[in-house]
């Protein structure tokens, strides 16, 4: 009885209206009030190494100095990030459980609309963290040195570009398929298991032209095994100042970045979040914190708990349309 | 015509068989060119299918005798497994713990219940020890969520 | 000369970062926990290291590679212990040693089993470390020109000729290889994005663990089977003492070959990415098959199949390290961490590495070799203790295996559906085994599975659906040929063998 009430409670509009209510009542400021007065757990839907990983663990111990509580990060793998979501929905909206939240949340409401748990719906966000830019790569001593010798020969020859990607799905692999859209370029899109696949396959010259977010292909970039054309931002990347963007080389409208930031159930206290949100973004802006994010390709992500709110919205209709379009099979 | 062979090879059969006919039942195939995907999968059963018939062909000639099944510790060892899938995720590490030693016990003929419910005492903690608490592993000791 | 003097300089600069107290604080604990977690069936060291790596993120980038390290080769050399005395391999590179290994335990030879092992795991690793010292730079370059082509080749010629190794019927062997490929196919579809054959279960979708296949289909029915075992046989104390450690000339004669070629065999399927130290001792054991003088008693306790398997997994452990620490590309999902621990300093792996980093690949290369002298030394003296597992009674040992089993499956990602696989997958695992069916390909078949697919695919959607690519390729026709030609001969010698049989029959 008391498992039926929750979960119709972690279902969409209901908490939301439970918590409009809460807030006009005052319930719970007393307690955001000195939050937070006990650890908190950032949860991680994946093992330890990735890019958000790191962040975490690098933001965990300013955290801690900032705010006076130890926070602790969580690594929960299982089910796509399904066994972290259901934990963090069943610790509740006190801002002492936090799930690391990312791009691929948006896209993931299109492609399996079935999942137990959404990353949209079903959590609000408490502060963005950071954003990772994607970069156009092509072999190092290849037929194509610039963005548009690559446009110029795939629309001359329709069929005939391969260009790679990780996983169907994910943010790198709709960015390709927005650019072959957006570009009127007929090409093969091919998959790879991972990174370090997909790099190998771009320097071997298996694939033309390959779309990865920066933490992934920095360390490719950095030992010259493949070669940076462009970034994927309206503005240039700061990790890349010099590489110009996809829309520079008239590519437009195109504007693609995955990036992540912490959420929690629906009805986080606004105190909460605004002294999270104050806490990250001050600490990302250290000269040493900052220097840690560049080092894995990461770019601070400024901004409000609201602002993370609209682009979940905006990133949401866009990708809807790209697998549309692109004839993505949707799970249903 | 029975035999050990015969039977295993048939049973190969079967299984490539409803592994491909359930891969065409729920994936799109497609070209050589286009791979869909259940093109990987179809061949995988097709090809165990095919095995399976490698390995019967033989064993029409010979007569082999079919292994004998040890029903306690079988279904006593996979009832282990089965009774643990159940319980942990219900109750918790110590009921789990329990239950599935005693039934892991009985298991061995002639096993008795002096010899291994103090078995199970020594269980817990052990795996307590090992996976909470030196491998860290996040697994609540009891819970109640039938 | 000149080289040989740069080289001593950078050994110089490794012994001095491998001396520290720290490091070989750091290169004890790893071998420690490495053995511990290699003995604990359930736990392999991907799930060990993965589990430890938030404590290697809190060191610094030597210290944390160097214990993970320890973890990664002190496992290897752990499972061989619960391999060889109760037919479980402690971690997926011990599979093939069981065949031999725990026959060797039955004939009441467990003790020279084990010194077997650890003798070949210390040659293995040391000439696996000799090298990542001189070959690092031109055997990553070599293994980086593979394409699709080449590795589905590779691929196709690992599955054939590991699972035509057994003794019984080829087609046994390579049905058990497609069963394995077919489990490793549930999941999503890399290439669509779909789940496949889930049966609509979102647990699923990520696929099986490897956790699950092996606890299910080598732990729990090895476990039954031996139940129906307990009954009829006692364990022989015999074997288990000091004395029948000491191997005869002969037979120690016997191991030198196996051991050298296990190292050579292990050193270069180790560099190749997506292969590594199970595969490794697969081929080695494969390559003994063809090459051993004694290859008639392989897979009836010859201290060959416990030599040559062992020397070439640690010997691949080591050499694993080269296209990580060479181009920064990992092999595995281990390496993978290992890079990872590595970023988190902010230490970009690359080429570049070995000339920026001096104190970590050489202190690294350095503390392999102290880590493996001291497998060495903790397992000699230890041998009786760690053989006194046999003696432990069975109705107190079996149910503790279960019980770890479960916990292990269930502590991977939490899930009561991991725990089910166990339980379906060993009773077919038992069933298989009764019917004489060879069960180390399923962990073959599964691991290279979803690499043969993925590597086929996308070989057939570059060529646009040209199957001509796999010939074009030199490297991967020969592959190919040789496979052929390793089919031929175990179906030709299989239908002789099965002639014979016959006729003695009617004779």
């Amino acid at each position: 009885m008391k498992l039926t009430t929750r979960r119709a409670l972690s279902r969409g509009g209901l908490l939301i209206a439970a918590a409009a209510i809460a807030s006009t009542l005052g319930l719970g400021t007393a307690a955001a009030q000195d939050y937070p007065n006990r650890p908190v757990d950032i949860v991680l839907g994946f093992g330890t190494g990735g890019v958000s990983d790191i962040i975490a663990r690098t933001l965990a111990p300013e955290l801690e100095t900032a705010l006076g509580q130890r926070f602790v990060v969580k690594n929960v793998p299982g089910a796509g990030g399904t066994v972290a979501a259901q934990s963090v929905s069943e610790a509740g909206n006190d801002g002492y459980t936090l799930l690391n939240v990312g791009a691929s949340g948006p896209i993931k409401k299109t492609l399996l609309p079935n999942q137990p748990f959404d990353q949209v719906d079903d959590f609000e966000p408490v502060t963005p963290v950071a954003n990772f830019g994607l970069v156009v790569v092509v072999a190092p001593d290849g037929q194509f040195a610039s963005l548009d010798d690559l446009v110029s020969f795939g629309r001359a020859n329709p069929g005939a570009l391969n260009v790679g990607s990780v996983q169907v799905g994910s943010t790198q692999f709709l960015a390709a398929k927005l650019f072959l859209g957006v570009a009127g370029i007929d090409a093969v899109v091919v998959p790879f298991s991972s990174t370090p696949e997909l790099m190998g396959g771009v320097a071997r010259g298996e694939v033309d032209v390959a779309f990865e977010i920066i933490p992934g292909a920095k360390a490719a970039i950095d030992n010259a095994q493949v070669l940076p054309v462009a970034t994927t931002m309206n503005a240039r990347s700061a990790l890349f100042p010099d590489l110009p963007t996809v829309e520079e080389a008239g590519i437009a409208p195109y504007d693609v970045s995955s990036w992540n930031g912490y959420s929690a159930p629906i009805g986080v206290a606004d105190e909460v979040k605004e002294k999270l949100t104050t806490a990250v973004q001050t600490i990302l802006q250290m000269p040493a914190v900052k220097d840690k994010l560049a080092a894995v390709g990461a770019e601070p992500y400024v901004g409000t708990a609201a602002d993370m709110v609209t682009r979940q919205q905006q990133e949401t209709r866009m990708w809807e349309k790209v697998i549309i379009e692109a004839g993505v099979p949707i799970e249903g | 015509m029975t035999g050990r062979d015969l039977a295993a090879g048939m049973a190969l059969i079967v299984m490539g068989g409803a592994y491909a006919a359930y891969t065409v039942a729920t994936l799109p195939v497609g070209t050589l060119r286009q791979m869909g995907p259940g093109m990987f999968p179809l061949g995988l059963g097709v090809l165990l299918a095919a095995l399976g018939a490698g390995v019967a062909a033989p064993a029409l000639a010979r007569d082999m005798a079919m292994p004998p099944v040890p029903h306690r510790s079988l279904w006593m060892s996979i009832g282990t497994v089965a009774a643990f899938a159940l319980v942990i995720p219900r109750f918790g590490l110590v009921p789990a713990a329990v239950v599935s030693t005693v039934i892991a016990a009985l298991a061995i003929r002639g096993s008795r219940w002096q010899v291994f419910l103090p078995m199970a005492v020594v269980m817990v903690p052990l795996s307590w020890v090992v996976f909470v608490f030196l491998l860290k592993i996040d697994i609540p000791l009891a819970q109640w969520r039938p | 000369m000149d080289i040989f003097a740069q080289f001593s300089a950078n050994l110089a600069i490794g012994f001095e970062t491998a001396f520290s107290l720290v490091s070989l604080g750091y290169v004890t604990l790893g071998v420690l926990v490495g053995i511990f977690i290699g003995v604990l069936p359930g736990i392999g060291a991907v799930t060990a290291i993965a589990l430890l790596m938030p404590l290697a993120f809190q060191l610094d980038a030597t210290s944390g590679l160097i214990l993970l390290a320890g973890i990664w080769y002190g496992s290897t050399f752990g499972g061989s212990i619960t391999a060889i005395l109760l037919n479980i391999p402690g971690t997926t590179s011990n599979a093939v040693t069981c065949i031999d290994g725990n026959a060797m335990t039955r004939q009441g030879r467990a003790s020279l089993a084990l010194l077997t092992a650890v003798a070949a795991s210390f040659i293995g690793g040391s000439i696996g470390i000799l090298i990542i010292m001189l070959f690092t730079a031109p055997i990553a370059q070599y293994a980086a020109g593979f394409s699709s082509v080449e590795y589905f080749s590779l691929i196709v010629f690992g599955l054939v000729a590991a699972s035509s190794i057994n003794a019984g019927s080829v087609a046994k062997g390579l049905a058990t290889v497609v069963f394995g490929v077919m489990i490793g196919v549930v999941g999503t579809d890399l290439y669509t994005g779909r789940g496949r054959l889930t049966f609509g279960n979102l647990d699923l979708m990520d696929g099986i663990t490897l956790v699950s296949v092996s606890m299910g289909v080598f732990g729990v029915s090895e476990v039954i089977a031996t139940i129906k075992e307990a009954r009829t046989r006692a364990f022989d104390r015999k074997g288990i003492t000091f004395r029948a450690m000491i191997p005869t000339r002969d037979e120690a004669r016997a191991t030198l070959g196996p051991i050298l070629r296990g190292s050579g065999v292990g050193s270069f399927f180790g560099t190749l990415p997506g292969t590594g130290p199970a595969i490794a001792a697969f081929m080695a054991y494969a390559v003994e098959g063809r090459a051993s003088k004694n290859r008639h008693a392989l897979g009836k306790g010859a201290i060959e199949g416990v030599a040559a398997p062992e020397a070439a997994n640690n010997a691949a452990d080591m050499t694993a390290f080269i296209p990580t620490l060479a181009l920064g590309i990992p092999g595995s999902a281990t390496m993978a961490l290992m890079l990872g621990a590595l970023i988190v300093n902010g230490i970009s792996p690359g080429p570049q590495l070995m000339a920026n980093e001096p104190e970590l690949f050489w202190g690294l290369i350095v503390s392999f070799w102290i880590g493996n002298l001291m497998l060495l030394v903790l397992s000699i003296p230890l041998i009786g203790v760690w053989a006194r597992l046999l003696l432990v009674p069975f109705n107190i040992l079996m149910p503790a295996i279960l019980v770890f089993i479960c916990l292990g499956a269930y502590s991977v990602s939490h899930s009561a559906t991991d725990v089910w696989l166990v339980a379906l997958l060993g009773l077919l695992g038992f069933f298989a085994r009764s019917y004489g069916f060879p069960l180390a390909p399923v962990i073959l078949g599964f691991v290279l599975g979803p690499m043969l697919e993925e590597h086929f695919r996308r070989a057939m959607l570059i060529s646009r659906g040209n199957f001509d690519v796999f010939l074009a390729s030199p490297v991967s026709a020969v592959l190919l040929v040789l496979t052929a030609l390793i089919l031929i001969t175990s179906v030709w010698s299989g239908l002789r063998r099965a002639r014979q049989t016959a006729s003695e029959a009617e004779a």
